[in-house]
């Protein structure tokens, strides 16, 4: 079977939230559940130059990967409202090929 | 028309035009150039000149300020930037939308490890952020992302869940108090939203 997931380049990611609140708003989900999660990773700083500050959303159990959106041919609502267009729907055989191409992003298996 | 027939034509402009300088559409004469006295971009400005204020660009320290203010700013020695967006929140907007508030629960005043250890203050403290025209609450945020000499403050905070009475605390919490309301000598502009301050912890009761 064909399994399907959620590429993020997390390089980009600005941490703005817009994937939750997307997310909760299309589930009505309650305020504290979300079906993807962003994590702030640092600041903190690495040496004289280099610093770590990013974010990486994560799915957590109860994305379905908007499946009543992807029937429609629509992109899961997270993907849809990334200001930073940094995430991509699709089957994980195609998105681990754009995984192998550049780093500092991150592929996860959903459904 | 229609929320369809807009979700069509979205997005939509006003309509506009480059170059409007070369094509006579900034001065009321309609000639070609800009809108000043010699129809240039004026660095040396005949309408500061004629209003007597100095024509050319320079540099004021801002007041108050270690430059301008040294005795205020012995007793207010840290910088304090105000201002800085948030995700959760525009201006005074959303405070009051559960989703926006669970991201951003509380004002807060960003400090670097350093100051707080020599002030002898923790991440999560309550705080009067001061100077000499008046002090806001806010709740300390350890971040190495500031500088050690300032403090950069949140805005337009008020508390939905509180009494309408006392207008929702806000005079509790507004960092406008520490602001002074002048534009400068020209009146063009607005007020610095940077000033000095001093941070020190809230007293039970406060």
């Amino acid at each position: 079977m064909t399994r399907y997931g959620l590429l993020i380049d997390h390089e980009w990611c600005t941490g703005c939230h817009s994937c939750e609140m997307a997310c909760q708003m299309e589930h009505t989900m309650p305020v504290g559940q979300c079906g993807i999660l962003v994590k702030e990773i640092g600041p903190w700083q690495i040496d004289e130059t280099t610093w770590q500050y990013g974010y990486l959303p994560v799915p957590t159990r109860q994305c379905d990967l908007c499946a009543d959106r992807t029937a429609k041919g629509k992109a899961p609502t997270c993907v849809q409202h990334c200001q930073a267009r940094c995430m991509e729907y699709g089957p994980i055989e195609e998105l681990s090929r754009k995984l192998a191409e550049k780093p500092e992003q991150a592929l996860f298996c959903v459904a | 028309m229609t929320f369809e027939e807009l979700q069509k034509a979205a997005p939509a402009y006003m309509p506009f035009e480059y170059r409007r300088f070369e094509k006579g559409l900034l001065r009321p004469d309609g000639q070609p150039g800009f809108n000043t006295q010699t129809g240039r971009i004026e660095l040396w400005s005949h309408y500061y000149n004629n209003v007597h204020l100095d024509p050319l660009p320079y540099f004021v320290e801002p007041e108050p300020g270690p430059g301008s203010t040294p005795e205020l700013f012995e007793e207010y020695p840290l910088i304090l930037t105000t201002g800085a967006r948030d995700w959760a929140s525009f201006h005074s907007e959303h405070r009051q939308i559960d989703r926006l508030r669970a991201y951003k629960k509380n004002p807060t005043v960003e400090v670097h490890p350093e100051t707080l250890a020599a002030l002898g203050l923790a991440d999560g403290d309550w705080v009067w952020v001061e100077n000499h025209l008046g002090r806001a609450k806010r709740k300390v945020k350890s971040t190495p992302i500031v500088d050690p000499r300032m403090v950069a403050a949140d805005h337009a905070w008020w508390l939905p869940e509180s009494d309408p009475e006392k207008l929702f605390e806000v005079f509790d919490y507004n960092i406008n108090a520490l602001l002074p309301w002048s534009p400068g000598k020209s009146g063009f502009g607005a007020n610095y939203k940077n000033s000095i301050c001093k941070i020190y912890k809230v007293e039970e009761g406060e």
